[in-house]
């Protein structure tokens, strides 16, 4: 029973992480409704800023973190004024081929300028593990964790309460309405899209301080997130934040219990099955987004 | 006169294509059957996303379950060539029509992730089904057959003799391809593309004519995962990676989707510009990377047609109607401002 709740407590941690990188690829994807494959490289970068700042400029861990994410926030808002903004009105083919390209650059920029081998990053907690009962947990998940659930439960709050949230989602249901009264959309563009990739930005300089850090590592996130954000329900804030904690603890279940190699495939089996048993539903509600 | 033109035209490459084996050194005719290959899989995945209309990410999953498939009944069954490499289209065009059952359930990035997931997923197992699939390591030893015509022995190992069967392969594809889509089943797709909902009123069954293109391109990967198999005689995970997939989008989409040579033009373009970056080594993906984004950028409807616009307009000059790209984006003028 106390390994079943290590591994769910493993699990958790990694889930955040996914949930954080899923929320951010949820409103982007559910706005500009393009399979942002860049995504997962924000995710990457964000990782990289923060080897870079702590390890090579030797700045506190902690003020290195939001300074990671507004690097790459920064990296963000130049990919959506040179990029994404004169590819508003293209095809949607276009532009998913667009954010290949952006993916494929960074990662290869990533990869001439640090290399290829994986990267330790330092963080100021000792490694010992906490005993909570029979349960160890390291002080450094739990660091990520919280840092994790309370940028997730603000975002929440900022897109359900905030004006701009409101602009948000009002650009989301119906953009050429918002548009009309007056709702700056080029604007809301912008800033979804640079808030979204700093929120997978923060995702890897946490999870990228406990495993490693190394130019592929963008990849597979944009896979899970892709995972996520479907079974979570295309632009579902909560459902991101949920399916993304539970795919987290499944996946630490299966790794544990049935194969370590096969983990990675259940993300990808889990939206099958979705699609296979729920494609009323799901074709219901893609139809409605694509006509707004 | 045009006709004739044209005629003289396909005469000229025809005849160009015959003698090529003579004109290129070894290296150089590595790298047009590389192309040929590339052809096969991107004429293929312009049926699905050009015409009918729905970008697919799995295509990198029928070529590689064709070359498993392939590399499996020859090393594993002990079955011929041709045999095996039938035996890998078969498993290709089986998993079409999974794939096809599976996402013409669903539209647009939904499509996409879908067919993204079954590759990945026959990624993973391939990885990690070591007993089939001998894992990381792939499956080695693949040999191509020599074929005894009475005095004369062809080597399907000789890269002159494998050129001329791509060459016939890659042509008949073309030309199925060709009548295809100027056939009823073409232009029932792109009514599909155009107006899904006005082509089913007037009775298009948009799943009967999606399995059909899924099916064929799917197919035709199966055999491009076979030959190459056989061509470069091992078959590892790679051949489901993501970025062994993207490859087929970048050269269908940029040579221009929707058009019969657009693919070709860039399959062609694709394995040429990485091979020439090769002299700036480190930097490649990262030029190529630029490269990729600029054409988007600058032409987003692809070379092919960005080409034609531009002799259209030297040779008659009316004004031309531009056209607008249908369907993701109706009213997006209203916002155009900033």
């Amino acid at each position: 029973m106390a390994e079943v709740l290590q591994q769910i407590i493993n699990g958790v941690v990694v889930g955040a992480a996914y949930a954080l990188i899923a929320t951010g690829l949820t409103v982007i994807f559910g706005l500009i409704k393009v399979v942002n494959f860049a995504h997962g490289e924000f995710y990457m970068v964000g990782a990289v800023f923060m080897y870079y700042l702590v390890m090579a400029a030797g700045i506190n861990y902690f003020a290195a973190l939001p300074l990671a994410v507004i690097l790459a926030m920064v990296v963000g808002l130049l990919a959506d004024r040179l990029l994404l903004k004169p590819l508003r009105n293209a095809a949607e083919s276009t532009t998913t081929l667009a954010m290949i390209g952006l993916s494929v650059l960074l990662q290869n920029l990533v990869m001439v300028t640090s290399g290829p081998m994986p990267k330790m990053i330092a963080m100021p907690f000792s490694p010992a593990p906490i005993h909570m009962g029979p349960l160890l947990v390291q002080s450094n998940r739990i660091f990520a964790g919280v840092v994790t659930l309370v940028v997730i439960v603000a975002a929440d709050w900022a897109l359900r309460s905030s004006p701009a949230g409101r602009d948000i989602r009002a650009t989301f249901q119906d953009r050429d309405a918002a548009a009309l009264v007056g709702i700056p959309v080029d604007k809301i563009y912008r800033m979804t899209f640079t808030v979204g990739s700093g929120m997978a930005a923060l995702a890897g300089a946490l999870l990228g301080s406990i495993f490693m850090v190394n130019p592929t590592m963008g990849e597979m996130a944009v896979g899970k997130a892709f995972t996520i954000v479907i079974v979570g329900g295309l632009g579902n804030f909560r459902g991101a934040v949920f399916v993304g904690l539970l795919l987290g603890v499944v996946e630490a279940l299966a790794a544990g219990y049935i194969s370590a190699g096969y983990k990675d495939a259940i993300g990808f089996i889990i939206v099958v099955a979705v699609l296979l048993y729920k494609p009323m539903a799901q074709a219901w509600q893609i139809r409605k987004v694509r006509a707004g | 006169m045009n006709k004739r033109r044209n005629m003289l035209l396909y005469a000229i490459i025809a005849l160009a294509l015959l003698f090529l084996p003579w004109l290129a050194n070894t290296y150089r005719l590595h790298l047009v059957i590389v192309a040929l290959i590339h052809i096969l899989m991107s004429a293929g995945l312009n049926l699905i996303l050009g015409y009918f209309g729905e970008m697919s990410l799995g295509h990198a999953a029928f070529f590689g379950i064709g070359a498993y498939a392939t590399a499996l009944a020859a090393l594993k069954f002990g079955c011929s060539m041709p045999v095996s490499i039938l035996a890998g289209a078969l498993c290709a065009t089986l998993l079409g029509w999974l794939v096809a059952f599976l996402c013409l359930r669903v539209r647009g990035p939904y499509f996409v992730i879908v067919t993204l997931s079954v590759a990945s997923i026959l990624h993973i197992v391939a990885i990690n089904w070591v007993n089939v699939t001998n894992g990381p390591m792939g499956l080695m030893g693949l040999r191509a057959p020599v074929l005894e015509l009475g005095s004369v022995s062809l080597s399907f190992s000789n890269k002159v003799v494998f050129y001329y069967l791509m060459i016939l392969l890659v042509g008949s594809w073309l030309l199925v391809i060709n009548r295809l889509i100027n056939s009823h089943v073409g232009r029932a797709w792109i009514a599909i593309r155009e107006h899904e909902e006005l082509a089913s009123s007037i009775g298009v069954n948009r799943y009967a004519f999606g399995l059909c293109a899924v099916m064929l391109a799917a197919a035709m990967a199966g055999l491009g995962g076979g030959l190459y198999a056989f061509y470069i005689s091992i078959v590892s995970p790679d051949v489901f990676a993501f970025s062994f997939m993207i490859i087929w989008l970048i050269m269908v989409i940029t040579g221009g989707k929707g058009t019969m040579w657009g693919p070709v033009l860039g399959s062609v373009l694709f394995t040429v510009i990485p091979e020439l970056l090769r002299a700036v080594d480190t930097y490649r993906l990262v030029i190529f990377g630029i490269v990729l984004l600029l054409v988007t950028l600058f032409m987003p409807q692809g070379i092919l047609p960005m080409i034609t616009r531009l002799l259209e307009g030297y040779s008659n000059r009316t004004p031309r109607i531009k056209v607008v790209d249908g369907g993701a984006d109706g009213g997006a003028n209203l916002h155009r401002k900033d």
